[in-house]
Formats: structure tokens, sequence, C-alpha cells
């Protein structure tokens, strides 16, 4: 539901760039950014109306081609300030804003100008800082102190609006031959740059200085951040029963059991069977602070691992502080209208409606004039939702989207007083771990942003051992199960093909995916109405139809979990109300 | 009336048209006791294609439903339709509890006895009225069915346990569908067939011009030239799901000049009627953004009003 995964400030400067192109079927390859880190909203305009009037395929070509020379971020700058001026002489006629706009860009240089620290300035290519010294003088009508090769330069560098890409494109290929003896045919196009997207230097900047703060890719071009992690298995192995120091360690990492012994036990006799006859379980609530005790080496690890994920999931949050909030209320209203389209509003008496005939001698015997039934302000919404989350390794990757993802989701049920209840599942050591983030009868949300991943994942047993517990919990209501997963259920733990324990299977593939189909099965049998949404690779497509049927929705993105969510709950309420 | 059929006429609106609806006005006299619910003409809905196929449908006989985005003009359109027929109007606003009570009449108690009170669509179907149908994708299918026989060749409404009513010869249902945003949902078939349905098209920038022009008379027609721009970026905007459209808002843009006719500045009177209308900080920065790339923030009615 964060509708892109970028920044505030990158959307705005986004936005100033769709606006002034007049179309937002474009990723845009640059956008400009003020020191302070907002955008920079003349230059953005000027990006945005090259967009509008120049072939930017062209331009970008000529940017390639002289990539690989060493002054390749001088060129950017300096073409920049040509294309700016060819812009605004096309567009000031359509836009007069732009002249006053000017004049504030020009006014805004000098002062950061003035601003800017001895180092920054020996940092700065002292020809783009000169050519924009020249630049921002003439807009203010100011005189500037010049050379005769620096003036020669800026008025070559005051692209005519009459010029098009090709034309622009010819100006600055002189430009470059002429004052810098580069010819762009003869130079290797540099590959390091490519895909990599720039903007502009600007004024008290230090032009060498990280490009992080300038440089910033395409919302698509996030590397291989979504790909998924898959761990693989150690060969030739024979069973090995969980010990107490290994419960002892999942304890100290998890969080002590937040269910009796005594149920503990119950809950293992009847999910760890079969494949699972080896495996244990862990019901948790997470790790309570004072629970904290000295820690070495592999626990140290993952509670430090824990720690730091959740400030960064907390970081994430805050960053898009804005972003989370604007989803949370769209989607709140989103399923608020679903729930109210699929459950009746309970009737109340009053003084209009449709009479109710038991109660009409209340009229004549008392005046009683509260005999009809109109349609009431509150829903009947007999409905838990319960998310279920694949924390194991395959998620290293995209930690804080899921978080966060489970966060909007969880604070949009509550604000429509739907319990939500928000648990991961991984197994670790043979024993699979359910922790609780957030229990339906808790406000705050606050703990999902524990999320971390680690370990493996054995999906048949999490889904048994959370059918017995949503069993135990769920009273009238109806259980609504939206699983977050890739479908490929996977665990060291070998399945135990029969009761001896002689013949192992890795618990994988073909053996994995049936035993989690099952368990799905036996869940829905149970009531609990399960879908999937998936995200994961094509590979595993079959597998996920398997397990869910058709119960399932593909997210390419993870930041369509949320709405994902949503057709699910759609698609479940429907079933509901037919069933009715 | 005469008024607006002459302004009709100036836009180009077919002619025999126009008279079909002055005969119709001649032909169905609207009951005196409700001739203070024809609506009078503030605003005059601009688009020659529009308004024949609206006339064209509402004089075959057929209802109509009017959808698009926000501010395309649906309901100004309503309005003007009811003025041009002559016919007192009944508005109902929809939302997802909408009932058949709500609309059609409910039962009470006056005191004496339990007695049903009329509902909206009721009234216009008996007085021959338009009947307003707002939002109408707003409600839940299954209360509207109640308004399924009054829609079709049928003509009737059934009240169960009172009368069965047929719809007067000139009561019109006329329904406005907004869609693209969160919250809105399609019209079921059964319903949407009952209608003749006209997709608003977003005002043009020459008739948008137009119309800040007759509100405007002395406005700078380069001043108005950007807002109207301003007006189709941040419908763009919207559309691209960048904003909500709560921005896109043809009443805030006249309400700003009012503004600024006033003694506001620029700015100052576009954040009061444009950027407040949403209450999400940061969409107001995206709004502040996309004014501030096309109106400068100070400027004032020596500069917008010239005349």
């Amino acid at each position: 539901m964060i509708k892109r995964q970028y920044s505030g400030n990158e959307r705005r400067a986004r936005n100033y760039i769709w606006n002034a192109a007049g179309r937002y079927d474009f990723e845009p390859s640059f956008l400009a950014f003020s020191p302070d880190g907002s955008p920079d909203m003349y230059y953005n305009l000027v990006i945005g109306l090259a967009y509008k009037w120049l072939d930017m395929e062209v331009i970008q070509e000529c940017i390639k081609g002289y990539s690989a020379s060493r002054s390749a971020e001088e060129f950017d700058d300096l073409f920049w300030l040509g294309l700016e001026n060819c812009v605004y002489e096309k567009e000031i006629g359509e836009r007069p804003v732009l002249e006053k706009l000017r004049r504030e860009k020009a006014e805004a240089w000098f002062k950061s100008a003035a601003d800017m620290s001895r180092q920054q300035m020996e940092m700065q290519s002292m020809t783009v800082y000169e050519q924009q010294m020249i630049r921002w003088s003439k807009v203010l009508g100011r005189f500037c102190h010049a050379g005769g090769r620096s003036l020669a330069l800026a008025g070559r560098l005051l692209f005519s609006g009459s010029l098009d890409a090709e034309g622009a494109v010819g100006e600055m290929t002189g430009i470059l031959l002429d004052f810098f003896r580069t010819d762009i045919s003869r130079l290797k196009e540099g590959g390091e740059r490519k895909g990599i997207l720039f903007a502009l230097s600007l004024p008290g900047l230090p032009w060498k200085a990280p490009r992080q703060r300038l440089f910033l890719r395409t919302g698509d071009g996030r590397g291989d951040l979504d790909t998924n992690v898959r761990l693989g298995h150690t060969m030739n192995r024979r069973v090995r029963l969980p010990s107490g120091p290994d419960m002892d360690f999942v304890r100290a990492a998890f969080g002590e059991p937040s269910l009796p012994e005594r149920e503990m036990t119950a809950l293992e006799e009847d999910c760890c069977r079969d494949l699972h006859a080896a495996c244990r379980l862990h019901v948790t609530d997470g790790v309570k602070k004072e629970q904290g005790r000295e820690a070495f080496g592999e626990l140290s690890g993952i509670l430090k691992r824990a720690a730091d994920q959740e400030k960064v999931n907390r970081r994430f949050v805050s960053d898009n502080a804005l972003l989370i909030h604007e989803s949370i209320r769209e989607l709140s209203a989103r399923l608020d209208l679903l729930f109210a389209e699929y459950f009746r509003r309970m009737p109340e008496r009053g003084r209009s409606g449709s009479l109710i005939p038991e109660k009409a001698y209340r009229l004549k015997v008392f005046r009683d004039p509260s005999v009809f039934y109109r349609e009431g302000t509150l829903t009947e919404r007999n409905v838990e939702v319960t998310l279920l989350l694949d924390a194991s390794m395959s998620r290293m990757n995209v930690q804080e989207i899921i978080a966060s993802e489970a966060y909007i989701m969880a604070e949009s049920l509550e604000k429509i007083h739907i319990p939500v209840r928000v648990l991961t599942f991984r197994t670790i050591r043979g024993i699979t771990v359910l922790e609780r983030l957030r229990n339906t009868k808790e406000k705050s949300s606050g703990r999902i942003f524990r999320f971390f991943s680690g370990g493996w994942n054995r999906d048949g047993l999490a889904f048994r051992a959370l059918g017995s517990l949503l069993e135990a919990e769920r009273g009238e209501k109806e259980q609504l199960l939206i699983v977050l997963t890739d479908a490929c259920p996977n665990d060291d733990m070998p399945a135990l093909m029969d009761p001896s324990g002689r013949a192992l299977k890795e618990y994988e593939g073909v053996t994995a995916v049936s035993d989690t189909e099952k368990a799905v099965h036996d869940l829905r049998k149970a009531g609990i109405r399960t879908a999937a949404v998936f995200f994961g690779s094509v590979s595993h497509l079959e597998n996920v139809q398997q397990i869910y049927g058709k119960e399932y929705v593909r997210i390419r993105k993870l930041n369509r979990i949320a709405d994902a969510a949503q057709d699910l709950i759609r698609m479940t309420l429907q079933e509901m109300t037919l069933q009715i | 009336m005469a008024e607006l059929t002459e302004l009709l006429e100036k836009e180009g609106v077919d002619k025999e048209l126009l008279a079909g609806a002055a005969e119709f006005r001649k032909a169905y006299l609207a009951d005196p006791d409700f001739a203070d619910r024809i609506p009078e003409v503030s605003a005059l809905y601009y688009g020659k294609t529009v308004w024949e196929e609206a006339v064209a449908v509402l004089l075959s006989g057929r209802n109509l439903l009017l959808a698009g985005p926000k501010a395309t003009g649906k309901n100004l359109l309503c309005e003007n339709l009811a003025a041009l027929f002559g016919r007192p109007v009944w508005n109902v606003s929809f939302h997802i509890g909408t009932d058949a009570a709500g609309l059609i009449g409910t039962d009470t108690f006056d005191g004496e006895k339990v007695s049903f009170r009329k509902g909206p669509v009721y009234m216009s179907a008996e007085k021959g009225g338009f009947c307003i149908l707002d939002e109408i994708n707003m409600a839940r299918n299954e209360s509207l069915a109640v308004l399924h026989a009054a829609l079709d060749h049928r003509r009737i409404i059934d009240v169960p346990g009172y009368d069965l009513i047929r719809v007067d010869r000139a009561a019109r249902f006329i329904a406005t569908m907004n869609y693209g945003y969160a919250g809105t949902r399609d019209l079921n078939e059964a319903l949407s067939s009952r209608f003749a349905i006209i997709t608003m098209p977003q005002i043009t920038e020459e008739n948008m011009l137009r119309l800040l022009q007759r509100n405007f008379p002395d406005i700078s027609e380069r001043i108005a030239g950007q807002f109207v721009k301003l007006f189709g970026e941040l419908a763009r905007k919207a559309e691209k799901s960048e904003i909500s459209d709560r921005a896109v808002d043809m009443r805030g843009m006249l309400d700003a000049l009012d503004l600024i006719r006033q003694g506001l500045s620029s700015g100052q009177a576009l954040e009061l009627t444009i950027v407040s209308k949403t209450f999400d900080r940061y969409e107001q920065t995206l709004i502040r953004d996309c004014i501030g790339s096309r109106i400068p923030a100070d400027l004032d009615r020596s500069l917008v009003f010239t005349g």
C-alpha cells in the first residue's frame, strides 16, 4: 500500500516532473534535490519540461556517450544548464510563473554560494560554479566578472528555445569538443553508470560529495532487493531430535512460551506427528524486555539481529510516516466499505421504519411510538482476521517492508473494529516457533516492528499448530486467515516417512507441498477460511495453486500486500455471504 | 427559462431539441405547490454534445445516468436539466446505508395513527418531478432493487401494505455516479441497464475559460488561462492517484478567484479553497507544489482583475 517505494521527498520531486511534463507514464531518469534533501522545485520543473519538449532518449544517449569520461559529472551539470535555457524559452509563453521561479532559483543560488565553506569550494568544479554564476547573474541582471573563455562558454550554453533534442545534443557535442577536447564519438561507453540516474549538482553541495545524496535510482532499480533468499540443505544427515539446550536456545532467542506447559504438551502431541514426529513447537509472545540476559555466540547474534532489525523497521516507518498514515486511512476506508457492504446493519427500534407487529400494542397502551425497526448505525461484523507471516530466512531482504505492510493491515482493521492478530512462523533447530506479534485484544500494533527473518519454514506444522490455537480462541466469530507466503516450504529437519524414523525425506519439494496442502485443507475443514498472498518465484506458482487452490492473490511487489489482502477479504466475504 | 434556452442556443445546442423541451414544459405544468423546488440557473453547464444527448434521452421518456469523475459538472447538469424542463427536484444522496425506506417512505406514528411518510422517490413519481439519485453507486445494490420497477417500462412503485403508484409521465430519474476513487463501486447490471448512460467528459480548457469569464467578466485572460491549466494539472494528478480528487474542485477555483477579489493574495485564496480541501498533510504539500508551479503566490486583485 505504500504507493511507491520511495520517500516523500522523492515522490514530491517526481510529481513536479510529471506535472511539468504533463504526463505520468514514465519514471524520470533525473531528480533534483536541494542540499537539505528537499526537492528543488525549479530544476525538477526543468527536468519535467525537458520530458515535455525534448526526446529524452536522444538526450540520454548523449549522456551515455560521455559517461566514461572522468569529467562526466561536470558535463552533466553543464548539459543541464544548457537544457535549462532551452526549455525555459520553450515554456515561458505557456507558463509565465517560470520567470519568477527562475529568479528565485538564481537568488537562492547566490545565497547558497555565499554560505559555502572553503572546503566545499575546493571540492566544487570551478567550471560549473563559474558557469552557474554567469547564468544566474544574467537572470538577475547583475554584472558578472569572468574571463573571455568562460563568457564564450556561457554564451554557447544558452541553448536556444528553437532547438529540438538532436539540436541540443549537437550543441553539447560541439561544446565538449571545443572547450574540453572531448570527442563523444571516440569515447567508450561507460558501463558502470548504466541504470543509475543523475540529479544535478546544486549550489552549496560539494561537487564531489558522495553521490547518494544527489543520485537516485529509479523506483524499480532497487537491484535484487526483492529477490528471495533460498537456503540449501546439507546432505547425508541423520535425523537429530531437538534437545533440551535447543529448546533453551529458542526460548532465549524468541521468548518464553505463552501457553502453560500442559497446553504446550497437548499442542505438540496434537500436531507433532506423522512427518513432524521429530519436531517440536514453541508458541511465544516474544522476548520480554526483563528477559534480557547475557548472551553469547549464535544467541547473541540472533538477539542483536532482532534488535537491529526492529530499529530498521521503526526507522522505515518513521521515514515513510506520512505515506503509511495515508495508506492506513485509505485501506481502512476501503475495508470499512467492504464490510458494510457484506454485513447488514443491525436494526434498531425507532419512531419510524417498518412496524413491528408484536410491539404495536404499545402505541395504544403506553403511547410508546418506538414500535418501528429502522436500520441502525452499528454493523455486525462477526469476523476475526489472522495475519500469518513467513519469517524464514527467505524474507531477509524485505523485512522492513513486510513489517510495515503488516502494520498497515493491522492498524486499518483495528480502526474499523475488526479484531486482528498477527503471527510469524519459522523453524529453527527443528523447533517451529509461532510468535504472536499482536493479539486480538491489543490496541497497539507496535510489536509488529519486532518482525525479523531467520530460520527455515515448516509450513505444514506451523499451520497445524495455528489451527489448534485458533480453534481454542475463536469463539463465535468467523475466522479469516491470510498467509504471506512464498509457497516454498523448506526445513532442514527431515520428514519422517515411517514411525521408526528410518525412512527419511527432505522436508522440501513435493513432500513439503503436499503436507502443507493437507494442513490448509484441515484448516478449512475446521471453518478457518484460509487464503494466501503469494510473493515468490514463478517456479513456485504451481505450489501455491496446489496448496491454496483458488484462494490466493499473487503480488509482484511487496508493497501490494495490503491491497492483496483487501482482495482476499472481499473474495472471502463474497463466499461467506453466498453461504448465509 | 427563456434566458436558459437562449444561452443554450448560443452554445449551439440543437434548436429542435430545445423546442422539444419547451413543448414538454407546456404539456406538463408543474404543481404550483412545488414551484420552489424548480431550480434556478446559478451557473451553466458547458458542453454542447452532452446537452444534446441528455435532452434527447429525457424527451424520449428514459432515465439518465451521468457517470464520470469529480468536477465534471454532473450535479450542475442535473439542476440545469430540471430548470430547462421546468420540473421540481427531489434530491437523494446515496450512501452505504441507503435503504428502500429512505427512498420510498417509512411508517411513522403521527400521534393518532400509524401512517406512511412519503420518501423522495415516491414524491417525484407522484408529482412528476425529477428525482436526482446522487452517487447512486454508493448504495448496496440490493437496497436499490425497489427502484427497478419504477425505472423500467413498468413505471410503477409498489409500496407494500399501501398503494401501487404509477410514475407520473413527466417524472424522470437522473442518477449520478462517481468513479475512480477509494470507496466507489460499480453499479450492477440490473440497474445500469435501466438508464441511458452519459460518460461525462472532463471540462475542456476552452469551456472552463468561458466559465471563469462568465463568472468574472473582468478577469485577466492570461491569469484565467493559468487557473484553467492548474485545474487540468490537478485533475490529471488525481486521475493518476497521486492525490485524491478532493482538490479537483471547480467550486473551489471559483471561490479562490472570489477571495482574491475580496483582497486575499492568490496564495492565501488557493490555500483556503483548494489545498485545505484535503486534510492529509502530505497530499497538501503535493497540491501546493502543483499550484506553485503555475500560479505565483503573491498575485493580488489588481493583477488578476484588470477590468
